[in-house]
């Protein structure tokens, strides 16, 4: 397969993966998050600092990274719980900020500098470069889809959506809502350090910039365009946004202009994302499955 | 079948038609073979200032050696592709050019953190890659095949320690710095080289690109006792710095660094502010080198506006890669990166002469330094004493 | 010190320009309008244009900024948000964010602003100021004056007119607005073109101040904006105007002090987290939906 191919769709693998990690956060959670890069870098960072300059090796650096990001996350939440909506929107804004500027301005993590030289993931002595690395992300992606499925379908899924639907109806049946919203800021900015310890590795360097505003948006673009609370919103939505820069690379110079014109348009086509509730390609769907089972004797 | 044959044969027309009309695109806009230089750089977004400039000055550059015959009797093409300053694009396209476009050598118009991304990559694919201008220390540490053309910012500052001292001839000096690499990087250059000038740096004021204002930081120093202030940025902090200084009062000399080196810092200052501030860059206007005074007029011409150091960088990227694959007689990789090795003295570029490269790949070149007067660059000193044009 | 304070002030009267036509869009429409930035910018670029083209006409420029920046945000309201006001929160939002995109590629081509930065030299007729010691420079001096004509015709317009009582009407609750009589899509059009002229006055304003104009200067702009609207309780104008000077304050004092300690951005959102925490919602806020 070509080189530029292979790697292009593995940069989408990570977007995938942080799509449907914050998709459970805005999505099913209900908390609207633009600082969910902070935590991508993070996961990031802690692999690039277990590897460079501890040696370090897969999978505990992933490991390390998962859990760092997740317990910041988690402390995340703990501020969640009294700000909401639009105040939440700015305050994650600013996590996102000052994670930035930390890793600028933290010689430790390399400051300015950032952290170069991080090795590719080695395996029993063989390195993931190209496609085998493609395939490990893919692989990623697969168990991170089966597992949020079987979230959702857990009880915790139902405290979540629960929650989303109505916060004081939730209370009132006897969940606990603070719980139930850390627990989702755990779990959702733990994935997001699994995409950026792969994204490390995958990249070989890292920089605080990488890890800023711009990215924390283009995620919620995602989901958002996606479909946010739905299973295959966040995948559609990152495989579009984060494949139309490069398709769109013959407008050379009028790239973006055509990026942000498409996805306006997109999100004023279908205001709950491409495959939400009520888009136009759900019924498509939905109507493609009930053909199907109509055919069958 | 009969009532077909008219359809069908109006069909074949068309296919044949349409084959004819694209034959003609499908041929190398060169007619015959070329040798591919790969290139990219930022050309949307923030950076896209930078990343334009280094094109522009690629591009010359390309027209500059085929004029002269090309390279081993062929000419040469550029391969371009706009990273809009993210790493992952940087990525993509270097995976693009060293595979699917098999360009022989790359050329990087980008700052550090997107090239060491494709760096990684180009060495990966064993395919030589030249660094125009981008700063951060272990850019060349990535491999045998990566090299730099840009002044290495530990040379730079070193140079700048030089001339705070023989130049300026003071002791104590503050620094501004952006907070970014480069910033860091030139910084640490200073301050590593002016212990040994006897220079003390008595503070060091970081800002951030998106600061629009650095009057608190200015006033900080107007309190200190300084001779001198050293300062990095890119031409619109440079601008700013200059404004900002001259509407407070200040009158501390600065030092400046080669990203102060574009017109654009004239355009935005303010009358009289930019006046009397110093830089070290390696872009001399009034040298009596041909190949200096041939690049400002063509890229005047060109492109309508001043060329500046990015540029001149990225030209010289071009030029020091074409005489190295002559010199090799091969587009073979491993011979090419000898070829660069045994340069040892180049004049026909435009911020030499380049005196060699070290074994890690950086280039050996004399540091200009350069004065405003009544609104003009004017060559104050050139450093070209070896221990400082070694530093690493 | 006297400098300090000076610069305060100025920085403090150029976030409420901003803040304030922000907060008025946000009241009304409850929409994250980050494309607030991409008007300003536009309106920067508008001024520069005209004032190239006749010198000495800032004040026509200014104007035509204003009128321009104005019937930008209307046309941003009639082709994007009014089919999506009430969409879940996050579309709105994208929506927002794909017209700041698009605006500010656009404006990077070469036939609008390119990828260089420009140069607005422009001397405004005004004599210096001279207060208490330290002197405004002229520009400067415009900078205060006009923001303190906006924050009082705004005062006027939304405590001393009908049209401003059917502003706070519809803020309330836009449904209950309609069905009382209120003329919806007027006001909502007016509302978007004042806010948006505000805008476009800032961007020509700050271009001068920093004799610069450039196709990203609304980057900054996107989040600094939204700080000062949110610590200011998100709806209210007088709180925009606090919160403004507070951030001022706070970010020229510490970078005083402390000289570049960390970046000011983040000084501010740290700022604001910290208030937030104690004030959930924002400093003078009440709208809780």
């Amino acid at each position: 397969m070509d080189a530029y191919l292979i790697s292009v769709f593995t940069f989408i693998g990570f977007w995938i993966i942080l799509a449907m990690s914050l998709n459970l956060l805005v999505g099913y959670a209900g908390q609207v998050s633009i600082g969910h890069a902070a935590f991508f870098g993070i996961g990031a960072y802690t692999s690039a600092v277990a590897t460079v300059k501890f040696g370090v090796g897969f999978p505990l650096d992933l490991i390390l990274a998962t859990v760092l990001a997740g317990v910041l996350g988690g402390v995340l939440g703990l501020p969640a719980l009294r700000v909401r909506h639009d105040f939440l929107v700015l305050a994650t804004m600013g996590i996102n900020f000052i994670v930035v500027a930390i890793l600028l301005y933290t010689p430790a993590f390399g400051g300015a500098y950032g952290i170069v030289g991080i090795p590719p993931i080695t395996i029993a002595g063989v390195e993931f470069l190209g496609l085998s690395m493609l395939l490990l992300v893919y692989g990623f992606v697969g168990v991170l889809f089966i597992l949020k499925v079987l979230l959702l379908k857990s009880w915790f899924g139902f405290r979540l959506v629960a929650i989303r639907d109505d916060e004081e109806a939730a209370a009132a049946i006897g969940i606990n809502v603070a719980s139930t919203k850390i627990w989702a800021f755990v779990l959702s900015c733990s994935v997001a350090g699994l995409a950026g310890s792969l994204y490390a590795r995958q990249l070989g360097s890292v920089y605080p910039d990488n890890f800023g505003f711009v990215e924390s948006v283009t995620i919620l673009a995602m989901v958002v365009l996606g479909g946010s609370g739905t299973l295959i919103g966040p995948v559609i939505g990152a495989v579009i946004l984060g494949g139309l820069p490069e398709y769109l690379r013959f407008l050379q110079e009028w790239r973006y202009v055509l990026y942000g014109v498409i996805l306006a348009l997109l999100m004023i086509f279908e205001r709950d994302g491409l495959f939400g509730p009520k888009s136009r390609l759900r019924l498509a769907l939905v109507r493609w499955r009930h053909a199907r089972h109509r055919v069958r004797p | 079948m009969l009532i077909h044959l008219p359809k069908r044969r109006a069909f074949i027309a068309a296919i044949g038609l349409a084959a004819v009309i694209t034959l003609p695109l499908s041929v190398p806009a060169l007619g015959g073979e070329t040798i591919k230089v790969g290139f990219f750089s930022p050309q949307t977004g923030f950076a896209a200032s930078d990343g334009t400039a280094a094109l522009h000055g690629a591009t010359l550059a390309v027209q500059f050696v085929n004029e002269k015959g090309g390279v081993i009797g062929k000419k040469i093409e550029l391969v371009n592709y706009d990273d809009a300053s993210k790493p992952d694009q940087a990525a993509n396209v270097a995976q693009k050019m060293t595979q699917s476009d098999k360009v022989v050598v790359g050329v990087s118009g980008s700052y550090s953190f997107l090239t060491r991304p494709a760096a990684v990559i180009f060495q990966r694919a064993k395919v030589p890659l030249m660094t125009a201008y981008a700063v951060h220390p272990q850019i060349t540490e990535t491999g045998e095949y990566v090299f730099r053309t840009g002044v290495p910012s530990q040379v730079e500052g070193g140079a700048a320690a030089w001339t705070v001292s023989n130049v300026m001839k003071v002791k104590r000096v503050a620094l501004i710095t952006m907070d970014n690499d480069a910033g860091a990087a030139l910084a640490d250059g200073f301050k590593k080289t002016a212990k040994s000038f006897g220079i003390e740096v008595v503070t060091e004021e970081k800002y951030s690109l998106s600061d629009k204002d650095l009057r608190p930081l200015l006033n900080r120093i107007k309190g200190m006792d300084v001779g001198a202030i050293y300062a990095n940025g890119f031409y619109a902090q440079a601008a700013m710095l200059a404004n900002q200084r001259q509407e407070l009062g200040i009158k501390i000399p600065v030092l400046g660094m080669e990203g102060f080196d574009s017109p654009k810092f004239f355009e935005l200052s303010k009358p009289g502010a930019a006046e009397g501030v110093m830089i070290t860059t390696a872009l001399d206007r009034g040298s009596s080198n041909p190949v200096v005074q041939r690049f400002l007029r063509d890229y005047q011409k060109a492109y309508g506006v001043s060329a500046d150091m990015v540029a001149a960088s990225s030209f010289d990227a071009v030029v020091v890669l074409a005489e190295a694959i002559n010199r090799a007689g091969s587009v073979n990789p491993d011979s090419i990166v000898k070829a660069l090795h045994s340069i040892k003295r180049l004049e026909g570029v435009t911020t030499g002469p380049f005196l060699g490269f070290t074994e890690g790949g950086d280039v050996i070149k004399p540091v200009v330094v350069q004065k405003v007067i009544g609104g003009e660059w004017n060559s104050v000193a050139i450093i070209d004493d070896p221990a400082i044009m070694n530093l690493h | 010190m006297g400098v300090t304070l000076a610069n305060i002030v100025v920085t403090g009267c150029l976030y409420t320009l901003l803040a304030i036509g922000l907060t008025m869009v946000y009241g009304m429409l409850r929409v994250l309008h980050i494309a607030h930035a991409a008007v300003f910018a536009v309106g920067a670029m508008v001024g520069l244009f005209v004032f190239q083209a006749v010198p000495f006409g800032l004040w026509l420029a200014i104007l035509l900024a204003m009128l321009a920046s104005g019937l930008m945000g209307v046309a941003i309201y009639h082709v994007g948000y009014r089919w999506v006001l009430d969409a879940p929160r996050g579309t709105p939002l994208i929506v927002s964010i794909g017209i700041f995109i698009a605006v500010q590629a656009l404006l990077e081509r070469p036939f609008l602003l390119g990828p260089q930065a420009s140069s607005f030299d422009a001397s405004p007729d005004l004599p210096a100021l001279a207060l208490g010691g330290f002197g405004f420079t002229p520009i400067q001096t415009t900078i205060v004056l006009s923001t303190g004509a906006v924050g009082a015709g705004v005062w006027y317009l939304l405590s001393r007119t009908r049209l401003g009582l059917s502003w706070r009407a519809l803020s309330e609750d836009i449904n209950m607005a309609r069905s009382l009589g209120v003329a919806t899509q007027n006001a909502v059009a007016l509302n978007m073109f004042l806010g948006s002229a505000m805008a476009g006055l800032a961007g020509v304003l700050i271009a001068v101040y920093e004799n610069s104009v450039s196709a990203y200067m609304g980057e900054v702009v996107a989040y600094k904006a939204f700080v000062i609207v949110v610590l200011g309780g998100l709806g209210s104008v007088l709180g925009a105007a606090v919160a403004a000077f507070t951030l001022a304050a706070v970010e020229i004092g510490i970078a005083t002090v402390f000289g570049g300690l960390f970046p000011r951005n983040a000084i501010g959102f740290a700022v604001l987290i910290l208030i937030l925490l104690f004030a959930p919602t924002g400093l003078f806020g009440k709208r809780l939906d």
